[in-house]
């Protein structure tokens, strides 16, 4: 019985286990078809090795390109660190996303509160407009954000304009 | 000698050793020189720009054999979306013209010409294992892992290149693609 024409492909390429080569190759010796078969698979191997590059042009090509990599070379400068590749697994730079995410809120939330400033009760003088009160910051150089409380009197009556004044006046004012 | 010459001095050496290997299986994969030598300056940039020389010649073969088989997948598949486009706007015109063109060269071209064009018409997946054994001098398995396919794969597509290749050699028939 004949062998697989796929088994004459790989023993061209002398890819068979040693001891179906020999079984294979006594079998093709006393075998017309298969003989046949190989034949016209060392004919197609022989063409395929006559392809129409020439030496000539192969090493032209290649001096050709050598010089165009050589420039490429030559005008990049190569920095040790940005031309590193480093491997990390996926679980690593998914915690290395988490800290740095952790550490962008947390510098975000100090440096927002870095900003602010307490006023001292003594320094702050007293503003009856919203001019003043910018005018006053704006000689100080102190920008940020500012809270301001209104009374938590129940009997708090909004009449005219609300008035700005340190809280320790505020507090011993009688209402 | 510093480490900058040292390394330079071995992609030399891997340069002069593998351009022609590396160049015979993007042309047989192509089938133009132009764009193979464009595949082989892209491929051995990439070699020098990664890191150090690998350690020895066969690794860089492997290498850069892996690179070409990325590029030369990339280069076919803009070359099919092309070849789409083409005929969707010239469709008509292409049919005269192939059956003109097709009969006149499978006359008058060469052998070799010949075989690459029925190279050029196998299938991608059966053509690039077929190019690597016959031009790259590689055995099954470092085919297998330059492909990523399992060596009896390998065996069957190298088998089934040959069997088609020789069917369109035989018939004369290279419009099959």
């Amino acid at each position: 019985m004949c062998p697989n024409t796929a088994l004459l492909s790989a023993l061209i390429d002398g890819e068979l286990p040693h001891r179906f080569e020999q079984h294979i190759t006594d079998h093709i010796h006393g075998c017309s078809i298969c003989r046949k078969e190989m034949a016209r698979f060392s004919s197609l191997r022989e063409k395929l090795q006559q392809d129409n590059i020439t030496q000539t042009e192969i090493t032209a090509r290649e001096s050709r390109l050598w010089r165009s990599i050589e420039h490429k070379m030559l005008s990049r400068k190569k920095h040790p660190l940005l031309h590193r590749s480093i491997n990390l697994p996926l679980p690593a730079l998914a915690a290395l996303c988490l800290v740095m995410a952790a550490s962008m809120v947390t510098a975000a939330y100090h440096g927002f509160a870095a900003h602010t400033y307490n006023f001292p009760p003594d320094e702050l003088p007293s503003f009856s407009t919203m001019d003043e009160l910018i005018g006053y910051l704006e000689q100080t150089q102190r920008t940020g954000i500012m809270e301001m409380s209104l009374p938590e009197d129940p009997v708090f009556l909004f009449i005219s304009q609300p008035t700005l004044m340190p809280e320790r006046e505020y507090r011993d004012a009688k209402w | 000698m510093n480490k900058e010459t040292e390394e330079r001095e071995s992609f030399e050496s891997v340069y002069s050793t593998l351009f022609p290997v590396l160049f015979r299986v993007a042309f047989h994969i192509t089938g133009s020189g132009d764009v193979a030598e464009e595949l082989c300056q892209e491929a051995f940039i990439k070699y020098f720009s990664a890191s150090a020389p690998l350690p020895t010649l066969n690794d860089a073969k492997f290498w850069l054999i892996r690179v070409v088989k990325n590029l030369c997948y990339n280069n076919e598949k803009r070359k099919l979306r092309e070849k789409k486009a083409y005929r969707k706007l010239y469709l008509t015109r292409m049919v005269v013209q192939e059956q003109e063109t097709g009969e006149t060269s499978v006359l008058k071209d060469e052998t070799e010409r010949l075989v690459q064009k029925a190279l050029e018409a196998l299938p991608y997946k059966l053509r690039m294992p077929l190019v690597l054994k016959e031009y790259a001098d590689m055995n099954y398995r470092n085919i297998a892992g330059i492909l990523g396919i399992t060596e009896g794969n390998v065996k069957v597509r190298i088998y089934r290149a040959r069997q088609l290749l020789s069917s369109f050699l035989d018939k004369g028939d290279l419009h099959v693609s």
